[in-house]
């Protein structure tokens, strides 16, 4: 064989391995540090300025704001157009949205969120958002995993030592719990505020713990100029829009984080979609949630959101006495052992629990026999869910919500979901370098318990 | 001459008289004094750099309506003890009063010792109002949140008051009756309590027992209001009534015999109890305890005589309640209730050991 066509033909082998490799690394699912990836980020950012209603602030949203002032488009089906919130768009949203896509430092940001009676409103605070107080656990996590941990000024409660130790080891402890801000607690915010070079930034609140915030701490807030962005963000859809918002607002490698998060969140959720979206009801794994071990998850509760991203079909859809007897937003204990006994066609029990990380194997075999065999005041967890261990799993409440979501599918739809892709999914997290999961490993974390790795640890 | 028979001088008995007049006043003063250092604890603690003459200094200048740069410490400091520290404590001044003259009021009725103004179903009353607000979500008012919670809890309380009046005109009503049927009306209230909560989440249980065990916690101006008027006009009506409840603590044939119609006044000390004490309950939730020690403690150094013990026990319980929000203030997230009953407990103990030794009556 001649020499020119030995090259050419290693030259065709050659373009044929990067077009392949490519086209794996490109489409293969979990694979990819890219954060353009194939799936579309359906999460739209929640920032005046953002006139497409998309992931990011960029020139596209200027083409939309200049179509409006040029009378081209309408501000009605662009209202995020209108930057400064003042029901124009003049030059003044123009200079002002110009400032956000150049990520000025010191620009005013009006950030979509919640009022304390759930409806919506804007609130302004100060581009890059820096020294915030965040209260409530569903938005705690997503302020972390935006890797917003290093601007937390002060924390009102952090009950998960390896999860939450980008707080803990540095922002101040107001001491409040996760139900109340004493007045002590309240008082500790003010004095951080006010020992707060430039005063706090703001104070991120989950909306499960606004009676927290009074008439008289809101007029606090209002009189002090600290700004409060509410979000309700329990349910996995809702935490990767929050994750988005926050890490924008912190600016730099927390926006950069956050778009990666909401990257893979969607991928994960369009694979589910793809995969069991079309099925139909009488298709679809039925599941009831369940959470604190023996309580059951009313209809509207947020777990059963997370549970139908991941393809599931709530039971209440399925069974009226269900429906009827667990109607509400949040969780009712179950009377009696036989609480369950009228279900028994349910396909799975999601049973949420959150479980700090950082563990040895000791520790997770510890954790597993815990939670399987919790003791419920003399009545163990297993007594409640006697006939049902083979669809009831455990899965970790603090793990990102598209991480849960995975697990979720992967116990509703083992045969197309795998338990390493769900534990993929996971490590995918865990590479992309989120503050929470740093220096985790699949071994360090309980994410799923069934009753196969239950019979495991305790053979 | 018959005094010195009895081995009692005029000397002596004049000395007896302005010792026990020197208890009520030293008494009465430390209270006052006590009062007043918690109240100024509770508006200091925590600020670093503001000290006690800063403190005074922030108070001198609101009143003078001068203000401080926003967002210093100072203005922090201001906003705190006025929005925050002085109708937390004023709260625990009216609340402590309040129970404190109702527990006098009824132990004297009552001529029991153990009686205080829960011992008539009051406070599961108010409880089952407060805790089917925050439970069912059902409100007496069409307002909801916190006010409704507190009509709730009032309507509540006077269930059980109102139901004890009604049987008090169609049967002879003893004070052992009266208890018994308090006991009864508790225990009825609450199985529903617990129904309630056992079938509810853990975080709506949570508020609820929070509600239970009683706090001062986010008391605002706007809650001492009803507070203040019911607490003041009732402590008037008891103090013109208490020479009347002197008599009636010497037991009820006693009292007839004195020309005291009983059953009249009995009904008229349970209405105004129950007014007053459904007025602070429905605001703090049940705090223990102040109802019934502070008379005792009061009786314990100054005697029995209502007209001295009434308003002594006032000022004994709103001190003893200010000192308990200013430990539960500095543990952060204990409800006053809680440091109420590990306070109380000991402290009543304590009574009863005391006045066995002394061997006297404790009402």
């Amino acid at each position: 064989m001649e020499k020119k066509t030995v090259t050419i033909i290693a030259a065709v082998v050659v373009v044929a391995i990067v077009v392949v490799a490519a086209v794996l690394v490109g489409f293969g699912g979990n694979g990819g540090d890219d954060s353009s990836g194939d799936s579309e980020i359906a999460s739209q950012l929640q920032i005046r300025g953002n006139a497409n209603d998309d992931y990011t602030i960029d020139d596209k949203d200027m083409e939309i704001l200049e179509d409006v002032m040029a009378g081209e488009r309408s501000i009605s089906d662009y209202p995020l157009a209108d930057v400064n919130n003042d029901g124009n768009v003049d030059e003044t949203d123009k200079q002002l949205l110009q400032d956000l896509i150049d990520r000025k430092d010191g620009t005013t940001v009006y950030v979509l969120c919640l009022d304390v009676n759930g409806e919506p409103t804007t609130v302004s605070c100060t581009y890059p958002l820096r020294d915030v107080v965040p209260y409530g656990t569903n938005i705690q996590l997503p302020t972390l995993y935006a890797n917003g941990g290093q601007y937390v000024a002060g924390y009102f409660v952090s009950s998960y030592e390896t999860a939450e130790s980008s707080i803990s080891d540095s922002a101040v402890d107001l001491g409040g719990s996760q139900r109340q801000i004493s007045d002590a607690a309240w008082k500790n915010f003010t004095a951080l505020d006010a020992n707060t070079e430039g005063g706090l930034g703001a104070l991120l609140v989950d909306y499960s713990g606004i009676a927290q915030i009074t008439d008289v701490r809101a007029a606090d807030l209002e009189a002090a100029e600290i700004p409060m962005i509410i979000y309700s963000s329990a349910d996995a859809i809702s935490e990767i829009t929050t994750v988005l918002t926050l890490g924008f607002l912190f600016g730099g490698d927390c926006e950069t984080i956050g778009v990666e998060y909401a990257q893979k969140s969607w991928d994960i959720i369009n694979q589910i979609d793809e995969a069991v979206g079309g099925l139909s009801d009488d298709d679809k794994c039925s599941y009831i949630c369940c959470t604190m071990y023996i309580y059951i998850c009313e209809n509207d509760s947020t777990f059963n959101s997370s549970a139908s991203t991941a393809g599931g079909l709530p039971y209440y859809a399925v069974n009226q006495d269900f429906a009827d007897t667990y109607t509400g937003d949040g969780s009712t204990k179950m009377q009696s052992v036989e609480a369950l006994s009228n279900f028994t066609d349910v396909g799975a029990i999601l049973n949420n629990r959150s479980m700090d990380w950082g563990l040895d194997a000791a520790g997770i075999e510890d954790l597993v026999i815990d939670t399987w065999d919790h003791d419920n005041k003399g009545v163990s967890s297993t007594m409640y869910f006697k006939g049902f261990e083979d669809r009831l799993v455990y899965i970790n409440n603090l793990l990102p919500g598209a991480v849960k979501v995975a697990y979720m599918a992967h116990a509703m739809y083992g045969d197309d979901f795998s338990r390493e892709w769900a534990d993929g999914v996971l490590q995918d997290f865990i590479d992309m370098g989120t503050a929470p999961l740093d220096g985790q490993t699949l071994d360090t974390i309980l994410a799923y318990i069934d009753h196969d790795l239950y019979m495991e640890v305790t053979a | 001459m018959e005094y010195e028979e009895e081995g009692l001088t005029r000397d002596g008995l004049k000395e007896e008289y302005h010792h026990a007049i020197a208890r009520k006043i030293i008494l009465l003063t430390v209270c006052v004094l006590g009062i007043v250092l918690f109240v100024g604890l509770l508006s200091l603690s925590n600020y670093e750099g503001v000290g006690l003459k800063e403190t005074y200094e922030i108070i001198w200048n609101h009143i003078l309506g001068n203000e401080y740069p926003s967002k210093s410490l100072f203005w922090w400091a201001d906003r705190y003890i006025w929005n925050t520290a002085f109708p937390h404590a004023l709260a625990a001044i009216i609340a402590g009063a309040a129970l404190a003259i109702c527990g006098t009021m009824m132990q004297s009725m009552m001529v029991n010792p153990l009686a205080d103004p829960y011992s008539t179903g009051i406070s599961s009353g108010a409880c089952f109002g407060a805790i089917c607000a925050i439970v069912v979500g059902v409100s007496f008012s069409s307002v909801t949140g916190e006010m409704g919670i507190v009509t709730n809890a009032f309507i509540g309380a006077m269930v059980p008051a109102l139901l004890i009046v009604f049987l008090a005109q169609r049967i002879h009503m003893t004070p052992a009756t009266l208890i018994l049927l308090g006991t009864a009306i508790s225990y009825f209230f609450n199985s529903m309590i617990t129904y309630l909560m056992v079938t509810t989440d853990a975080d709506t249980l949570q508020s609820a027992y929070m509600w239970q065990v009683g706090s001062l916690d986010g008391m605002s101006w706007d809650s001492l209001p009803i507070m203040a008027v019911v607490t003041v006009i009732g402590s008037a009506i008891v103090m013109l009534l208490s020479s009347k409840l002197n008599v009636m603590s010497l037991g009820e044939n006693s009292a007839i015999s004195l020309g005291v119609d009983v059953e009249r006044f009995r009904l008229l000390c349970l209405v105004l109890m129950a007014v007053m004490t459904a007025a602070i309950v429905s605001f703090t939730g049940i705090i223990g305890f102040i109802g019934l020690v502070a008379p005792h403690m009061v009786r314990l150094v100054i005697g029995s005589d209502n007209r001295f013990v009434a308003p002594i026990s006032m000022a004994a319980g709103a001190l003893l309640l200010l000192a308990a929000d200013y430990i539960a203030f500095q543990f952060s997230d204990i409800p006053v209730g809680v440091v109420m009953s590990v306070i109380g407990s000991p402290v009543f103990f304590l009574i009863i050991l005391w006045q066995t030794r002394k061997a006297g009556a404790i009402y």
